[in-house]
């Protein structure tokens, strides 16, 4: 439980750090930090139902889709805004790390098993924020069509 | 030889809507919001039509008025970063200006003045220092990684801020920050921990660096159907991988070389 707390915390902090790299604005750092950590932490509970990381990173990329396409249109900001950093725990970043340190050490079959899981990983993320941008469209969007869409 | 004339009014609409795709393009938003801006503020000229074909590294636009032939433009775009805070003021302006709250002139000296304004980066040093803290833990490291992890950010920090303000590309500062990395990281071996592991520290602190938000982007775009642009963003992310390895490569094999002699 307290290893769960520490996982969530970190997240969260990570995420808030980020977030200022980004230049997202002061008074949302807070929320994409909140949704970073959701993220995360529905990543951390897929792990007691699948081994497969590639669902869990998907299930984790939709509950950060959600929790962003609902703070786009409360504040009125594109979403990416919240998106973007929401999934910077998620990403492989160190897979694609692992993928060219492997290629230039000289062991290609390892390298080769890094590209796969980061561009099938990387695939799960993209799919599962994907998803929900278009759930989100096609639900909000036909009421105002003629109005600027801010927010896709 | 035929002289074109186009009115000042069209001329004006034309360079504010480049303008503004210029600078979300800067600024890192994604590909379709650049395109798509652009073609909103050319649709408000009472006729003609608009067209934009962006890609990561620069875009083209191009305005049929039906009286006066074409207005063409390309832009590049070499030195991009992600900024939030100036993606939703263009896209405030931007929307203000398609609802008819702003006037045209208003929006452009707007985007004008954005585009002159200094990049903020005051609370960049500290926030390495959170973030590379925050992974180290997070990947089951001790106090004493999260501590050396935490320095490497903030060294890291002042590398690539440094760095920017010459405009050296993304590759050779991500070379010089991860060797920085490296060698903070090395020297946590020689300072008297009792439980360290120099590895855990070097994946922290590269942690801000690694081009995890590129590769998604990457497939994110192509399932778009920016092809081009997915492409593009896999090639980057490739790219700034490639820095970071060779940085951390060079500081290790320099401390390795060296830590016989002076270490």
């Amino acid at each position: 439980m307290i290893n769960i707390m520490i996982q969530l915390l970190g997240a969260f902090l990570a995420i808030f750090g980020l977030s200022i790299i980004v230049a997202v604005p002061k008074k949302y750092l807070w929320l994409t930090g909140l949704i970073g950590a959701i993220g995360w932490g529905t990543y951390l509970l897929m792990g007691n139902f699948t081994e497969s990381m590639y669902l869990s990173n998907f299930m984790g990329a939709l509950a950060i889709g959600l929790s962003a396409q609902i703070s786009a249109r409360i504040f009125k900001l594109p979403v990416t805004t919240f998106t973007i950093p929401g999934i910077m725990t998620l990403v492989p970043g160190s897979g694609m790390y692992n993928t060219v340190y492997y290629l230039i050490a000289g062991n290609e079959l390892l390298s080769r098993e890094y590209m796969i899981q980061t561009l099938l990983n990387a695939g799960s993320i993209a799919l599962g924020i994907f998803l929900m941008g278009t759930v989100f469209t096609l639900v909000f969007s036909r009421r105002k069509k003629h109005e600027y869409e801010d927010v896709i | 030889m035929t002289v074109i004339n186009y009115d000042n009014r069209t001329k004006e609409l034309f360079n504010t809507a480049i303008l503004a795709g210029e600078l979300l393009a800067i600024y890192g938003a994604e590909t379709y919001r650049v395109e798509e801006t652009i073609i909103r503020i050319l649709a408000l000229a009472p006729t003609g039509r608009g067209e934009a074909l962006a890609t990561l590294t620069g875009f083209s636009v191009s305005f049929d008025s039906n009286k006066s032939g074409y207005l063409t433009a390309v832009r590049r775009v070499n030195y991009r970063r992600q900024r939030f805070d100036k993606i939703i003021v263009v896209n405030e302006i931007s929307r203000k200006l398609c609802s008819g709250e702003i006037g045209l002139t208003e929006a452009h000296e707007k985007l004008n003045d954005l585009k002159t304004e200094k990049d903020k980066t005051k609370g960049h040093y500290l926030a390495m220092a959170i973030i590379c803290l925050s992974f180290t833990v997070m990947f089951g490291g001790n106090w004493q990684e999260a501590l050396m992890a935490g320095l490497a950010g903030i060294i890291s920090a002042i590398a690539l801020v440094l760095l920017a303000k010459n405009d050296t590309g993304t590759f050779m500062s991500d070379i010089v920050a991860s060797f920085f990395i490296a060698l903070v990281a090395y020297i946590g071996n020689y300072v008297g921990f009792s439980e360290y592991n120099m590895n855990l520290a070097i994946i922290g602190g590269i942690m801000p660096l690694v081009p995890g938000v590129a590769i998604t982007n990457a497939l994110f775009d192509t399932l778009h159907g920016d092809y081009l642009s997915g492409a593009a963003r896999g090639l980057e992310a490739l790219v700034i991988a490639l820095g970071i390895v060779l940085g951390i490569f060079l500081g290790l094999g320099l401390c390795e070389g060296l830590g016989g002699g002076i270490l």
